[in-house]
């Protein structure tokens, strides 16, 4: 199977980058890791005798460069959306990037909502019954996972790619068309834009 | 080897197009005597190598093609057939095979005669029907078919791809020289018998004639060979050294190894140590054909999209799928994979580096002209004023922490990403992306996790310090010649995405980011821009003239007061948000500073003191130092001073009180005063003393804490451009 691409989204210091590594120094059933950067992963995840690649994009986070590049979005198999469980504000920011994601995407993917940090039980802000809602009403599977003890990553991982494949396997689609190649639009909407439309839609209570 | 053999390969590497590897294997030679002999050729599978070939009966009654005349031939297990040329390339031949007779069982290399001892006769070479005629009577070989026993595993000839043709060597005295002799099929047929006794007769005649002339050679060789002795020794060994020049490179090392016999092959049947060091080793091992009909395929369709594709726009697509086409079949050439596929690292750079230069990288421009583009010229220009305009980021208005950032790396990376518009190609645009990441990552290592978001930040600093241009065509490029899946599942699809995502910020980027008013930032964009156009010679050369001879008194400024409120913001942000760096801020604005005014500056002659002063003027708009050119000086002094304001000086007001600094200042002017008097230029020695002494010697007055700070700002900047003129300006601060 080919190489599918997975983003994770998330609010900025939520613990995006270190669930990406933590998932890179597991030794996840004794899959190769094929290609590493630090913001760029590819590795391969076998389920029962079938084998995925998954190659997974880390994003920016912070406020001030959401939007930047639909180029993140393009093709993605799938999308982990991560959120802080001692941070209310961060799963509820997950509804804006499940808005942006769709815009950009247009099309159905694979997703996982995923808190992380749950080591820090005492510090609990966000109820599990608030994420699985959430996860309910999109479509997507629940995770808590700590990247600080590895807890869980292995298994949303596992799947995820399990679902990944169940996804392709449904929704195969011709590739390589001329058309997916090119007529990709560089220049996204504007930042002010984009902030007048969010104050517009938050201005009501 | 012997010299002829040793000629003789030469000549069959040269003239060969189809050979691949020539080996001086004993089967090699035996083969080429043997289809030489005959006129025949061998055929060979496309996998083989000729070091793999066994020369068993099977494979001559099989591989081994007699030439009847230039299309007909036969094969010795009496298979038939014709050669033809295929239309669409004059290099492919295809042969078609009938078998008309069943193989003769007992013919093989002993009763045919032609064993590794191959007698030398004067005679021609006979041709094929008369060598029919005399051993093979295909009419009347049906006999053979009876006393048939031995099973043969082929009974057609193996299916091939490549075909060794037949060659003569003209130069190499092996010419009609060699004749194809059959001794022993006198037991198997009366009629062959018959034949083969009219020719032994013949040959011990000649036999004996040929000895005889050679007896009396021999014995007047010994007599020059005992004279010349001496001589031969020493040419041979001149002989030896031209030799091993001739064949350095990887013939000469498979030659060697082989001889050694200790030659390693791995998966693909090819020598381990096979060296390919240029590109010519490449396409003799690569086979020429292959090579030539890489080249033509391009060159008929480049004519033919210029010549025939009137609607540029309309082809797009067209152009796309054909370059992926030759990408996509050169990378699925066997031969090419076999190469990169030999453990020798120097092949591969060696063939990409090819592809680049000669075939890739030059249709790319080509190409990009034909097809839609839609990034604008006003918007690529505007673009590149403000990416330029944009160089006085710091790293505090990414949000970047200093202490945990290695600034080498950084440097290294800007540097690398300046070198983007000499690449021509995408798979060379997306090597130096990837090293840019690769040092902007390397900068980051302090930290623990190094995110997407810390990533970014650096790589905007990146890319608003580079001096790229046309940024935004580059990624045009990028993303019209790339596949969108490679692009969405490889690491140079992220490194792209997020130096798009870099450029797109730099590019919506507003006053907010950087604390400014957004009024101000407009008004500075714009201003720049002109300052910028007046400086790179785009306007008309009227208003060249106009802007020297007025010495860019009104326009200019403006600019200068705006500029100067810019910095003074700038500098309040600072000393608000990073008490604690103050310093380091200070000198990375210097420094950005002094990176505009160099863009700015046209033509710097450092030795020229007009020169200085004319960027000292440039240096003085940030600042608002404005000084007379009409003191009175030499009339050398006054003609240079018409397009220097720097001599406004005096406008200054210059106040008491000075702090530290600038008596540090000061004495590091007057240094650079030192160092121009040591190069006894009287006349710049003079015309700077004017210049600066009267500030120097002017007491300064009741200056204010901010008249201060830009007068020390001030100073730092001339500095740097000291720095420039060689002055010790390390030493002094």
């Amino acid at each position: 199977m080919k190489k599918q691409k997975v983003v994770l989204l998330g609010k900025g210091r939520v613990g995006k980058t270190s669930i990406f590594k933590r998932f890179l120094q597991n030794e996840f059933h004794d899959n190769e890791v094929t290609t590493i950067q630090p913001q760029y992963l590819e590795k391969q995840v076998k389920v029962n005798t079938e084998k995925v690649t998954l190659s997974i994009w880390d994003t920016a986070g912070q406020e001030r460069f959401r939007g930047l590049n639909p180029l993140f979005y393009r093709n993605s198999k799938a999308a982990i959306m991560v959120y802080d469980i001692t941070d209310q504000e961060s799963l509820d920011s997950l509804e804006d990037w499940l808005a942006e994601l769709k815009n950009q995407v247009g099309h159905k993917i694979v997703l996982m909502i995923v808190g992380n940090k749950s080591d820090l039980k005492k510090k609990r802000q966000v109820s599990i019954e608030d994420a699985e809602n959430l996860a309910k009403k999109v479509g997507a599977q629940h995770f808590c996972v700590s990247a600080k003890t590895g807890e869980n990553i292995d298994e949303m991982f596992h799947e995820l790619a399990k679902r990944v494949m169940k996804f392709v396997k449904e929704n195969k689609t011709p590739l390589n068309t001329t058309k997916s190649r090119r007529n990709f639009a560089l220049v996204n909407e504007d930042v002010e834009t984009k902030k007048k439309k969010k104050k517009n839609n938050d201005g009501c209570c | 080897m012997n010299s002829k053999n040793k000629e003789m390969l030469r000549y069959e590497k040269k003239n060969n197009p189809f050979i691949r590897l020539i080996s001086p294997s004993k089967q090699f030679g035996f083969l080429v005597k043997v289809s030489q002999a005959l006129k025949a050729m061998f055929v060979f599978p496309l996998s083989s190598t000729l070091n793999e070939i066994n020369l068993s009966e099977e494979f001559v009654y099989t591989h081994l093609l007699i030439f009847d005349s230039l299309n007909q031939f036969i094969t010795y297990n009496g298979c038939v057939g014709i050669t033809y040329q295929n239309r669409n390339s004059n290099e492919q031949t295809q042969i078609n095979f009938k078998i008309l007779t069943k193989p003769n069982p007992k013919l093989s290399f002993s009763n045919l005669g032609i064993n590794l001892s191959l007698k030398s006769v004067i005679n021609s070479i006979p041709s094929i029907s008369q060598l029919e005629k005399k051993t093979l009577s295909r009419s009347k070989s049906s006999h053979l078919l009876l006393k048939g026993k031995i099973k043969f595993k082929f009974f057609g000839a193996i299916r091939f791809s490549l075909l060794s043709s037949p060659l003569y060597y003209p130069n190499c005295g092996w010419e009609n020289k060699i004749v194809f002799e059959p001794d022993n099929l006198k037991n198997d047929h009366s009629t062959m018998a018959n034949h083969q006794k009219n020719i032994n007769q013949n040959h011990k005649e000649r036999d004996r004639k040929m000895e005889k002339q050679k007896t009396k050679e021999k014995e007047k060789e010994k007599e020059k060979k005992k004279e010349k002795g001496k001589r031969k020794r020493k040419e041979k060994g001149k002989e030896k050294h031209r030799n091993k020049k001739k064949l350095d490179g990887w013939e000469m090392v498979v030659m060697k190894d082989f001889e050694n016999g200790s030659v390693k092959r791995n998966k693909h049947n090819l020598p381990l140590n096979l060296k390919i060091e240029n590109i010519q080793d490449l396409k003799e091992f690569l086979k020429r054909k292959e090579f030539s009909k890489i080249e033509k395929y391009i060159n008929n369709f480049v004519d033919h999209f210029q010549n025939d594709y009137i609607d540029p726009h309309s082809c797009g697509s067209t152009v796309l799928e054909f370059i992926f086409s030759i990408t996509e079949w050169f990378f699925e050439n066997s031969f090419f994979k076999k190469c990169v596929l030999i453990e020798n690292a120097k092949s591969e750079p060696i063939i990409n580096n090819h592809l680049e230069d000669t075939i890739i990288a030059p249709l790319y421009p080509k190409i990009m002209k034909l097809m839609k583009i839609k990034v604008t010229k006003q918007k690529n220009v505007q673009f590149n004023n403000k990416i330029n305009f944009l160089s006085f980021i710091e790293y505090s208005h990414l949000e970047i922490n200093i202490d945990k950032l290695e600034t080498e790396f950084v440097n290294q990376a800007i540097e690398t990403l300046n070198t983007l518009n000499q690449c021509n190609s995408p798979h060379t645009k997306f090597t130096v992306l990837s090293k840019v990441f690769f040092f902007a990552n390397k900068s980051l290592t302090q930290l623990k996790l190094i995110g997407t978001d810390e990533l970014l930040s650096i790589l905007i600093y990146i890319v608003a310090h580079s001096k790229l241009q046309d940024i935004k065509l580059n990624i045009e490029f990028l993303l019209n010649f790339t596949d969108g899946d490679y692009i969405s599942t490889t690491v140079e699809g992220y490194n792209l995405a997020t130096f798009i995502s870099a450029v797109i910020w730099l590019e919506n980027s507003t006053a907010e980011n950087f604390g400014m008013k957004p009024e101000l930032f407009e008004k500075l964009q714009k201003n720049y821009q002109d300052l910028d156009r007046k400086q790179k010679g785009i306007e008309n050369k009227d208003s060249k003239l106009e802007f020297k001879n007025n010495n860019c008194t009104n326009s200019k400024n403006n600019i200068k007061n705006e500029i100067k409120e810019k910095y003074t913001d700038i500098n309040n942000d600072k000393t608000i948000k990073d008490n604690k760096h103050d310093e380091k801020h200070e000198d990375n604005e210097n420094i950005n500073t002094q990176n505009i005014k160099k863009n700015k500056v046209v033509n710097l002659n450092q030795n020229s003191i007009s020169d200085l002063d004319f960027n000292l003027s440039l240096s003085n708009q940030n600042h608002q130092i404005i000084s007379n050119s009409n003191d009175n000086s030499d009339e050398k002094i006054q003609e240079q001073n018409k397009l220097n304001p720097t001599s406004d000086i005096k406008k200054l007001n210059i106040k008491k009180n000075m702090n530290k600094n600038e008596s540090k200042i000061k004495t590091g002017l007057e240094m650079g005063v030192k160092n121009i008097e040591k190069n006894n230029q009287q006349v710049q020695k003079q015309h700077f003393k004017k210049k600066f002494g009267k500030f120097l010697n002017n007491e300064i007055n009741d200056l204010s804490q901010e008249e201060q700070s830009e007068l020390l700002n001030l100073y730092k900047k001339l500095y740097k451009y000291a720095e420039n003129l060689s002055f010790p300006s390390n030493k002094i601060l």
